[in-house]
């Protein structure tokens, strides 16, 4: 008889079957026994469903997640949590986790071990900068402290400039529009106004959680909160008054708001003399926007449009016009970069910048770095961008947030050949998917280093597998105000996964293999240790605390505005001096639906406050919401339909240019007529997040790949559909 | 007695044999006893000599493929994200706990990893110093170590043993299969899961016939 | 122990599912099974369009008609007032179905499928699940006269611009342990009066 060779892969002495039936745990009933009594520690780390980061303590039992509850001490949670954010743990235990590197090979991935995957990266890399030198490389990411500074100094350390964020599909606009006006874009007291407009802004669907208990907070205490948007959102139904706009016309409401509060002198005079640049000039240009003018442009009674100046006129500090995020004119319009600055002037008018109630802006927490003599920091690039950002005849104007959907027509181009992207989507998150498939598939080497396959993973070239944000430690976080605050996300269990790795492992050994080691000899330990020196915590308090209220700080009446002028800029000269209207002008949205054509809509979209873009569509706690509720619908005011033959609940055909799909309608007195609303979290096509396939439609297929002038952002509302009966 | 050893001796050889193959391959690992009929002709004749009626299907004998397109069969199929989506992990097909004191949301959901069969496992390896490799070592509750470790429970412990780790967990080969059908696996990979299927089932049978071994009851309390 | 309650304020709530999904957690439930939903009321034609809610969930009444009719007794009356399902001991008989006054409990998957009540949070007086996590203070809990009063307060001071709205719960079987200040006549959303 051939004697038989055990092939085992369990190793150790111990691994045989006498000393596993002799482990006191081998029967899993007393196995059982004894783990129903272990212990639960509480562990105060970040939550990651969303970029907001609240704090959060996990609760964890014998190595395993065991429930999250929402950490007191930080300013985003304040002890309460979203759904969301209990609903996520699920991902660490994904079995459909990216857990070892893949290479693509033709249409399809292989996995490849780490070290054959960061030698084929750095040496794709090397011949990409030797031949096409650094402007043809990018990076890309939604920005938190860890990849601030790890991807940051990674792209300085091979000289390219091209650093870019998810803001372009998100609040480019309000960056810019708010930076030319004031030099920050501001915060707001909501606690002590006694008049909030938003525009837009729905905090009850968009959620930050301590901004929705704040908002929600003052409703209840009986602050008036007045809700312009073409929909009647959760926030504008608990307002205490729904104004609906024919969408994209913001700009005219404000400007007309403006009109009153100047021609009826209305308006804060000892501030604008204070603090006011160029107030003759926007005086001068402001002239025709009355509210009669704006009335039949915004669908607003010009009565209305008087009415609200005035009553916010006469509460004036105590009220503001809140910056918002993306809602109006984050990224949707031609005009939202001056809608922006429109809405920072109205609120200069109310003089309410600094005043209980209005809008304010706290120093940022003063982090310390690491000694540069011992840990050399490279030099920023001194070489143009490659998407056109600060370049004259592209956009001079444009943000440091970038432009990943310009990235995807220079490397069509051949310009862009390489791109390195960590936890983002461009390519499901802006518009037009072909563009941005066809683009992001076209370059050399795209990098992207993500816990799960995405729809940009699927075009990458290498997948890197990236430790989920409960097995991981980050860069400290820091957030200004009245009480600043730190916070740290560290590991709350031990990786699951062996071979996946953490953001700064990655880059530090890719600079390594780059020959740039030497900018990256420390570890996150001693970088942490270094940026918290300053305030007087240590990283062993912080990492037992989580979240750290610092000491309250001294706050200027007014905070110091950093334009140009030092003041407020009524009037911009870099705007004048780029060739763009230095005082807010009406600009009419670029495209309009067909007025005798009654199939033709605008198509907006927006937020749902128990999904993060589309991200978490394939969680099942939260999809199972959107199912219960038929979440997905698209919505059409009752009287179009009606004229269309479309009832609540059939299955209408969507067109445009770009695309033709099928969703279910939710007949509604809920939206302006000119509107369809499409929910933005869904039509996810990876069919690598096997929950959601399939499920509902979306508004990026619809619209085309285009360019805002000023900050170049995608204006992801500019698009008319045809809805017809399915 | 004799016929006892021998047959154990084979028993445990039949169960190492799945066990190998259904490990995922290494990645310096190469299938070759798989496609070239060697490993089968083994598992055949450990099959023969224990007198067991199941028999080896042609098509593991001579899968006609190569090692590396084999190896990406076993990668599409079960392991990769992007693959056929088809676990060969017991926590995945269970709920994720039935320790009611947790109030994570997927608790008593399946389709996860790091159920309890998982911890279990995990804990059993940690204390007697056992090591997984490393693509592996996320789930100690694979279906290639669970059938290691009952070769290796034939070989050094009695039939109780066995047969209490059969039921508390090999019990969830019928949903692998089912989720097989869904998925529509054929090839190799079916036919040796069906084989496993049925060789567990029988031997099951054979130590416990009574179906007295306790199964896995949950946590007190 | 004095009777608890939860008190909930409809004009603050925006529908986040914080509560249902934190509740999921703290019972175990698979996705598809709710214990809290809402119903969501549209009224108007455009642009005159109001959007009000209220919680559908088990209403903890002071006299809970599902505790009398159930046959194996697995819903019971803490000290706390709340009415607690004890899962285990549920048959899915339906009793309990055609009792509530409110159409709350659904059968699933051979059990009623209602609010079990929190009874180790609740009977510690501590909030159970949904309040706690509830991101807009929409949801209180505590000793019901105190969330009687501050649910009359609210509705005072809303039927300055909702003339009806009202604090539902105070009176019906027996009072109810969730009390919602509404903004609409609870007829809008088939409770009875």
């Amino acid at each position: 008889m051939k004697k038989f060779t055990r092939r085992s892969f369990l190793k150790g002495m111990a691994a045989t079957g006498a000393a596993i039936a002799m482990s006191p745990l081998f029967d899993m009933n007393k196995w059982a026994q004894a783990q129903a009594g272990a212990p639960i520690k509480r562990i105060p780390t970040m939550c990651n469903a969303c970029s907001s980061h609240c704090g959060l303590w996990v609760h964890v039992k014998g190595g395993r997640i065991w429930k999250v509850t929402g950490h007191a001490d930080h300013p985003r949670s304040r002890g309460k949590l979203c759904a969301r954010a209990h609903a996520s743990l699920a991902w660490l235990y994904d079995p459909y986790r990216v857990t070892v590197p893949l290479r693509r090979v033709g249409d399809r991935f292989m996995p490849v071990s780490w070290d054959e995957a960061m030698a084929d990266i750095a040496a794709k890399l090397k011949n990409i900068l030797a031949t096409a030198g650094p402007s043809a490389v990018f990076y890309a990411h939604n920005p938190r402290q860890t990849g601030v500074f790890y991807g940051q100094r990674f792209m300085d350390s091979i000289g390219a400039p091209t650093v870019c964020t998810h803001n372009a599909a998100c609040n480019t606009s309000i960056t810019r529009g708010f930076s030319e006006t004031f030099g920050w874009t501001p915060g707001t007291d909501m606690g002590a106004a006694k008049y909030i407009l938003c525009i837009g802004r729905n905090f009850g669907e968009g959620i930050r959680t301590s901004q929705a208990t704040s908002l929600m907070g003052a409703i209840a205490k009986g602050t008036k909160v007045v809700c312009v948007d073409p929909r009647l959102s959760a926030t504008a139904a608990i307002s205490s008054e729904w104004i609906p706009i024919r969408s994209g016309t913001d700009l005219a409401l404000i400007l007309a708001m403006c009109n009153v509060l100047i021609t009826e002198e209305r308006y804060d005079k000892e501030f604008i003399k204070a603090h006011a640049n160029g107030f003759e000039e926007f005086v001068a240009a402001n002239r025709p926007y009355t509210p009669d003018w704006a009335a039949p442009l915004t669908d607003i009674p010009a009565d209305t449009i008087r009415r609200m100046a005035r009553e916010m006129a006469a509460v004036r500090p105590n009220c503001h016009v809140d910056p918002s995020w993306k809602g109006a004119f984050g990224t949707n319009y031609i005009n939202s970069t001056q809608t922006a600055r429109a809405v920072g002037l109205l609120n200069a008018l109310l003089g309410n910048v600094g005043a209980p109630g209005g809008l304010n802006n706290f120093a940022a927490v003063r982090f310390g770095s690491l000694d540069k003599d011992k840990h050399p920091a490279p030099s920023r690039p001194t070489i143009p961008r490659s998407d056109g950002v600060g370049i004259k005849g592209e956009f001079p104007l444009g943000t440091s947030h970038g432009l990943p959907h310009v990235l995807a027509k220079k490397a069509m181009e051949g310009k862009v050949k390489a791109g390195i992207i960590w936890h983002h989507n461009p390519v499901r998150n802006f518009p037009d998917r072909k563009h941005m498939v066809d683009g992001y598939r076209s370059l050399d080497l795209l990098v992207v280093i993500d816990t799960h396959l995405r729809e940009t993973g699927m075009v990458a070239t290498h997948i890197l597998p990236e430790v989920t944000y409960l097995e991981r430690e980050e860069v400290v976080e820091g957030y200004g105000g009245r009480r600043p605050a730190i916070a740290i996300r560290v590991a709350a269990v031990p990786k699951l996964h062996p071979l996946t790795r953490t953001y700064p492992e990655i880059i530090t050994e890719l600079a390594t293999r780059m020959g740039n080691g030497k900018f990256f000899n420390f570890t996150l330990d001693e970088l942490n240790e270094a940026q918290i020196a300053p305030l007087k915590v240590s990283l062993a308090t912080l990492k037992e605390k989580g979240s750290l209220l610092l000491e309250a700080v001294d706050v200027p009446q007014v905070p110091p505005f950093t334009t140009a002028s030092k003041k407020v800029d009524f009037f911009s000269k870099r705007l004048a001096d780029n060739g763009f209207a230095p005082c807010p002008v009406w600009e009419a949205p670029l495209v309009e639906p067909d007025p005798k054509n009654p199939a033709s809509f605008r198509l907006i979209h927006g937020k749902q406050g128990y999904h993060s873009h589309t991200a978490t569509v394939s969680i099942p706690y939260l999809l199972q919401i959107s199912k219960d509720y038929d979440a997905e619908r698209l919505w059409l005011n009752a009287k179009r339909a009606s004229a269309l033959g479309i009832k609540d609940g059939d299955t209408v055909l969507v067109t445009s240019k770009l695309a033709s799909q099928k969703v279910k309608v939710k007949v509604t007195n809920r939206l302006h007529p000119e509107a369809a609303y499409l929910p933005a979290g869904y039509g996810t096509f990876s069919p690598f997040q096997p929950n959601a396939d399939g499920y509902g439609i979306s508004p990026n297929d619809f619209v085309p790949f285009m360019t805002e002038p000023l900050v170049g952002h995608a204006m992801m509302h500019e698009v008319v559909v045809e809805i017809k009966k399915a | 007695m004799t016929e006892t050893i021998i047959g154990n001796e084979y028993r445990a050889r039949v169960y190492a044999l799945l066990a190998e193959a259904l490990a995922p391959p290494s990645p310096e690992g190469d299938l070759f006893r798989l496609t070239s009929g060697e490993w089968a002709r083994e598992l055949a004749d450990a099959l023969a000599h224990l007198g067991c009626s199941l028999k080896v299907p042609a098509s593991l004998f001579e899968p006609a493929i190569t090692p590396a397109d084999l190896a990406e069969e076993y990668l599409q199929a079960f392991f990769l994200p992007h693959g056929k989506g088809i676990w060969l992990v017991e926590s995945v097909y269970k709920p994720w706990t039935l320790d009611s004191s947790a109030e994570v949301p997927f608790m008593t959901e399946t389709g996860w990893l790091g159920g309890d069969a998982a911890s279990h496992l995990r804990d059993i390896m940690s204390q007697l110093g056992i090591e997984l490799p490393p693509e592996i070592q996320a789930t100690p509750d694979h279906l290639s170590v669970e059938l290691e470790i009952v070769s290796l429970l034939v070989e050094g412990a009695d039939e109780e043993a066995q047969a209490t780790f059969l039921s508390q967990h090999l019990d969830w080969l019928p949903l692998l299969l089912a989720r097989c059908d869904e998925a529509g696996l054929g090839g190799f990979y079916r036919a040796l899961l069906e084989l496993t299927g049925q060789f567990v089932n029988c031997d099951r049978q054979l130590i416990d016939p009574g179906g007295t071994a306790a199964g896995f009851r949950g946590y007190p309390g | 122990m004095s009777r608890k309650a939860i008190y909930m304020d409809t004009s603050i709530c925006v529908e986040c599912q914080a509560c249902r999904v934190a509740c999921q957690m703290q019972n175990g439930l698979k996705p598809e099974l709710v214990y809290i939903k809402f119903t969501g009321v549209e009224q108007g034609q455009y642009p005159a369009t109001t959007y009000t809610l209220v919680r559908k969930s088990c209403n903890h009444c002071g006299k809970p008609p599902c505790v009398d009719v159930c046959p194996v007794n697995a819903i019971t009356r803490g000290n706390s007032g709340f009415t607690h399902l004890d899962v285990e001991k549920c048959i899915g008989c339906g009793m309990c179905v055609s009792a509530c006054p409110f159409g709350v409990p659904e059968i699933k998957d051979s059990k009623s499928i209602r609010c079990a009540g929190c009874p180790d949070l609740v009977e510690a007086n501590r909030p159970p699940a949904c309040v706690d996590t509830c991101i807009t203070n929409a949801l209180k809990f505590g000793d019901r006269t105190a969330m009687v009063a501050d649910g009359e307060k609210r509705a005072g001071q809303l039927q300055k611009t909702h003339p009806d709205a009202v604090l539902y719960g105070k009176e019906a079987n027996g009072g109810l342990g969730v009390l919602q200040v509404l903004r609409a006549k609870p007829g809008v959303y088939n409770l009875p009066a």
